[in-house]
C-alpha cells in the first residue's frame, strides 16, 4: 500500500494558476506555494523562503523566478535554486534552495506528491468519457478529513444528479481512492471529484465535469450549491492559522521599479541546427533562434532550456565572441539524470525546437585590471572557455587550465586549440594529483594581480577556493559557479562522517554526534532547544555560541571573520573536526 | 484643493488614497491620530465629522464623510471616463451598491478583528473572524462565477469600479486580522488584479503584485 504521502493528489485546477500568480494550498499539512512560470511549467514548492522563513505565497511570480517579498531573494523555476540576492548583486547567489515537490499538470488539473514513490509513473487522468467539453467546477474546502469527505460524497452521489442532468435513481459511482467518478445511466456526461487531503481535519474537493454539450453557468452554480448544502463551509480556525514567522515590515512594501523587460521576450524558441559529440558523455548543441537576432551575450552567461521531457535545465554558453546569432551549449549526460539531461541526449536532434530563456549572467567577469586565472573541471569548461575566448578577443590577459578525466574527455578541443594562453589539459589526475596541481598553480601566481574563476564539480570548486585563500587571495577575487548543482531534492543535511562529543556548558550534559547526524539533530534529540528554520545553513536561525572546538563551517550565513573567530556555529550544517565541541548554551 | 483627514494605518483611509492615486488627484492630508491618540473622538474632530470616524474629505466648501461615499464622490466628480462609477450604466449601479454595502460589512468584521489584533480593541475577534469567513465565502463564489462569465472584477464590467476599491483594503490585510485566504483562491486572484490597476499604491501591510504577463 502506497502511503498518502507517496500518492499523487490534485492540489489545484489549471485555472488556479494563471501566469504571474502564486497559489497557496496545503497537502497533508504541508503548506505549498504553487506557481506557473512563463513557459507554462508548474512549480510546487514549500511555502517558505529558506532565507528568513516568510511565506513565498506573499511573494512575486516574476515569470521565471519567484521573488520573496521580504528581502527580494529570487528562486529559479524548476530547481528552486536561489538565483539572486539583492544585497549582493553580482556576487554568487546563495546556495539556498527552496524545497520542491513533484508535480504534473494533466487534463486541466495539477497533481503533486510529497514523496517520490518507487515508480516514476505520472498520474493518470484520462477523461472518463469521450467528451467534447470539459470544465473545472469550483473547488471547495471542507472541514472533514479526506477519507470522510470521499465517503460522504459517495453516499450523497445522487444529490449531484442535477449537475449531470439526469435523474437521481440513475447515478452510478466509481471510486478509486480519493477520486470519484459519477455518471448517469443513459447520459454521456460524467463528473469527476478529486479529494485533496489538505490536512488532518480538512479536505479540498476539486471537480471536473465532462460533457458533450456546452456546460451552462447554471450547472456550475448548481454544483456550488450542492456542495454548500452537503458540507458546512470550512472556516480556518485561528489556531491553525500560523502567524507569519516574521512580520513583514513596511519598508518592504515599496513598489518595485519596472525595470524588467516584458516577459514574452524573455522566452523564445530555438531550433537545433547542429549537434556534435564532444566526449563520450558530453554533446554540444547549436540553438538558433527562430526569429533571427543579434544576441547580447557576455561570457559566463547561462540559459534555461525547457527539455522535451518538460524539465527546465540551466546550461552555460560556450559561445565565441563571433557567435552572436546562435547559442552554443554543452550537455553532459548525467548517470543520475532526473530526466533533463537524458531528454536532451535522447530527444533533442538537429531540427528539434526547444524553448529557452534569454541568457542571464551570474558568473560575471570582473572589470579589467587583473589577470584572469581560469580553472575548469569536466563539463564546467563551458563558461570558463567562453571567458577565455572573450578575454583573448578583447586582448586582456588570462590563463586557461582545464582538468579532464582523459584525452577523450576533453570537450570543445577545436575551440581550446585557438587559445594562445591555454595550458595543455591536465588529464586523469587523481585527488592528490588534483590538489597538487591546483596548489602549484595558485601559488605560482601573484594573488594581488589575479582573479580566480573556477567552474566544475563542487569538490573541485571548494578545493580551489580553499587553496586560493591559503595562497593569499581574498574572497572577492575568487569567483565560481557550481555546475550540475541541482539540489532540487531540497536541503541535504550535512552530516558528519566521524563522531565527536558535544558538551553543554551550562549543564555539563555530554552526548555524541553520530556519523550521519547533524549537530542540530543531535542537540534536539538530547533535549537541547535550538531555534532553527532553513536547515541549509542560510537563514541564521540556529546560530549557536561556542566555547571551544575546531569548527567545520559549512554554512553561508556567518562571515569569513566570524568563521575564523571560532565562537559561532550553525549547527544545522556545520560540525567539528576535533574530538570535542563545547557549546555555550 | 482636496484635503483628506487621514490615518496611515486605516484601511478606509487607504481606499480613499488609493482612489485618488488611481485618478491622479493632488490633495493635502491632515493626519488624525486614530491610535493611540484617539484624535477622531476629540471635540475639534467631531465638529468635522459628528460620527467621529475617519476618513473625511473636504473639497472646497464641501465636506464628505464615509469612505464609500467619498469613493463615489471622487469617481463621479473627477473620473471623466465614467468607468469607476459608471453613471451612464444604470444597470451596473445596483451591483456597485451591493458591494459598497458589502465593504461596510468587511469593516465590521475583518477591520474589527484587525483592530483587536493590532490596537487591542475590545472586540470579540473570534466572532468577527467567523463573520468575515462567511463574507469571504460569498465573495469567492461570486468572483469564481464572474470569471466563468469572463469578468475579472466584482461588477459585470470589464473595468474595475469603486466597488473593487471599497472592498480591497481589508481583504488584502486579512492576515493582520488573523484570517487566512488560502480557501478563497478566486479572492486571491482578484487581489492581484486590483493591484495591477494603473496608479495602484501600497500601504503598510499591503504589498504590490508583480507585473502581469505580457
Amino acid at each position: 500500500m502506497v502511503s498518502l504521502n507517496q500518492q499523487w493528489h490534485v492540489i489545484a485546477s489549471s485555472e488556479d494558476l494563471p501566469f504571474r500568480h502564486v497559489y497557496q494550498t496545503r497537502l497533508l499539512g504541508q503548506e505549498l506555494a504553487v506557481w506557473r512560470d512563463d513557459a507554462g511549467e508548474v512549480n510546487v514548492w514549500e511555502n517558505r523562503c529558506p532565507h528568513r522563513g516568510v511565506r513565498l505565497s506573499l511573494g512575486l511570480n516574476v515569470g521565471d523566478q519567484l521573488k520573496c517579498q521580504y528581502h527580494g531573494w529570487k528562486y529559479e523555476s524548476g530547481s528552486g535554486q536561489c538565483s539572486f540576492v539583492p544585497a549582493h548583486p553580482g556576487a554568487k547567489p546563495s546556495t539556498a534552495c527552496v524545497r520542491t515537490f513533484q508535480c504534473a499538470e494533466v487534463d486541466g488539473v495539477v497533481f503533486a506528491r510529497l514523496e517520490a514513490a518507487g515508480s516514476g509513473r505520472k498520474p493518470n487522468n484520462s477523461a472518463p468519457i469521450d467528451a467534447s467539453v470539459a470544465s473545472n467546477l469550483r473547488s471547495q474546502t471542507v472541514s472533514l478529513n479526506a477519507i470522510e469527505a470521499a465517503g460522504l460524497l459517495q453516499e450523497a452521489a445522487t444529490l449531484f444528479a442535477p449537475v449531470l442532468g439526469g435523474s437521481a435513481d440513475k447515478i452510478q459511482v466509481l471510486a478509486t481512492g480519493l477520486i470519484i467518478d459519477l455518471t448517469c445511466a443513459g447520459l454521456l456526461d460524467s463528473l469527476r471529484l478529486f479529494v485533496q487531503p489538505e490536512s488532518d481535519g480538512r479536505a479540498v474537493i476539486h471537480a471536473r465535469l465532462y460533457s458533450n454539450r456546452p456546460i451552462s453557468l447554471q450547472r456550475k452554480w448548481t454544483f456550488i450549491e450542492i456542495l454548500g448544502k452537503l458540507f458546512l463551509p470550512a472556516k480556518e480556525s485561528t489556531s491553525s492559522v500560523a502567524a507569519l514567522p516574521i512580520r513583514l515590515i513596511a519598508s518592504d512594501a515599496t513598489p518595485q521599479a519596472e525595470t524588467s523587460k516584458p516577459a514574452a521576450s524573455q522566452q523564445f524558441w530555438c531550433t537545433v541546427t547542429s549537434r556534435r559529440s564532444e566526449t563520450p558523455d558530453i554533446d554540444s548543441y547549436w540553438l538558433t533562434p527562430d526569429e533571427p537576432q543579434e544576441l547580447d551575450l557576455e561570457p559566463g552567461m547561462h540559459i534555461s532550456v525547457l527539455t522535451p521531457s518538460r524539465h527546465l535545465r540551466q546550461y552555460s554558453l560556450v559561445n565565441t565572441p563571433e557567435e552572436r546569432d546562435v547559442l552554443v551549449i554543452g550537455v553532459k549526460h548525467e548517470v543520475n539524470s532526473r530526466g533533463g539531461s537524458r531528454s536532451m541526449h535522447a530527444d533533442v536532434q538537429v531540427g528539434t525546437r526547444v524553448q529557452v530563456s534569454l541568457p542571464r549572467n551570474q558568473f560575471i567577469l570582473q572589470p579589467p585590471g587583473r589577470t584572469a586565472l581560469l580553472i575548469a573541471g569536466g563539463i564546467g569548461v563551458t563558461p570558463i572557455l567562453a571567458m577565455a575566448l572573450h578575454l583573448q578577443h578583447v586582448g586582456r590577459p588570462y590563463s586557461f587550465h582545464y582538468l579532464a578525466r582523459g584525452e577523450q574527455h576533453v570537450a570543445f578541443p577545436d575551440r581550446i586549440a585557438t587559445l594562445a594562453s591555454g595550458h595543455p589539459p591536465y588529464l586523469g589526475l587523481d585527488v592528490p594529483g588534483t590538489q597538487r596541481t591546483i596548489t602549484e598553480l595558485l601559488e605560482s601566481v601573484d594573488s594581488d594581480k589575479h582573479d580566480v574563476y573556477v567552474c566544475g564539480p563542487q569538490q573541485m570548486i571548494e578545493l580551489v577556493a580553499a587553496v586560493a585563500q591559503q595562497a593569499g587571495f581574498t574572497p572577492e577575487h575568487i569567483h565560481f559557479e557550481y555546475f550540475g548543482l541541482t539540489p532540487s531534492t531540497g536541503s541535504i543535511p550535512v552530516t558528519t562522517t566521524t563522531e565527536y562529543q558535544v558538551a553543554i556548558n551550562s549543564t555539563g550534559q555530554e552526548f555524541t554526534v553520530e556519523p550521519g547526524q547533524t549537530l542540530l539533530k543531535a542537540c534536539l534529540d538530547h533535549g537541547i532547544t535550538i531555534d532553527y528554520s532553513c536547515e541549509q545553513g542560510v537563514c541564521g536561525a540556529c546560530v549557536t555560541s561556542v566555547i571551544s572546538g575546531d569548527l567545520k563551517h559549512e554554512d553561508v550565513y556567518l562571515s569569513a571573520k566570524e568563521k575564523e573567530g571560532g565562537k559561532l556555529i550553525m549547527p544545522c550544517v556545520s560540525g567539528c573536526n576535533s574530538k570535542k565541541l563545547v557549546l555555550n548554551i | 484643493m482636496l484635503k483628506l483627514y487621514d490615518f496611515e494605518l486605516s484601511g478606509n483611509c487607504f481606499k480613499v488614497r488609493l482612489m485618488m492615486s488611481i485618478l491622479g488627484l493632488v490633495y493635502e492630508t491632515e493626519v488624525v491620530e486614530f491610535y493611540p491618540g484617539r484624535e477622531h473622538k476629540t471635540p475639534a474632530f467631531l465638529q468635522i465629522n459628528p460620527l467621529g470616524q475617519l476618513p473625511v474629505l473636504e473639497d472646497g466648501e464641501k465636506t464628505i464623510r464615509d469612505s464609500q461615499a467619498i469613493l463615489v464622490y471622487l469617481a463621479a466628480m473627477y473620473d471623466s471616463t465614467h468607468q469607476w462609477y459608471p453613471v451612464n450604466r444604470p444597470d451596473v449601479l445596483g451591483d456597485i451598491q451591493i458591494w459598497l454595502a458589502f465593504a461596510d460589512s468587511l469593516t465590521g468584521s475583518i477591520s474589527a478583528a484587525r483592530l483587536h489584533e493590532l490596537f487591542m480593541y475590545d472586540f470579540d475577534a473570534e466572532s468577527c473572524r467567523s463573520r468575515a469567513y462567511d463574507l469571504l465565502d460569498v465573495m469567492d463564489k461570486h468572483l469564481w462565477m464572474q470569471r466563468q462569465r469572463g469578468f475579472t472584477y466584482l461588477c459585470p464590467m470589464t473595468h474595475a469600479t469603486v466597488a473593487d476599491i471599497a472592498c480591497f483594503p481589508y481583504v488584502a490585510m486579512a492576515d493582520e486580522a488573523g484570517l487566512c485566504l488560502q480557501d478563497y483562491p478566486s479572492v486571491r486572484l482578484w487581489l492581484d488584479e486590483v493591484k495591477r490597476v494603473p496608479g495602484f499604491t501600497v500601504m503598510s501591510g499591503i504589498f504590490p503584485a508583480g507585473d502581469a504577463a505580457h
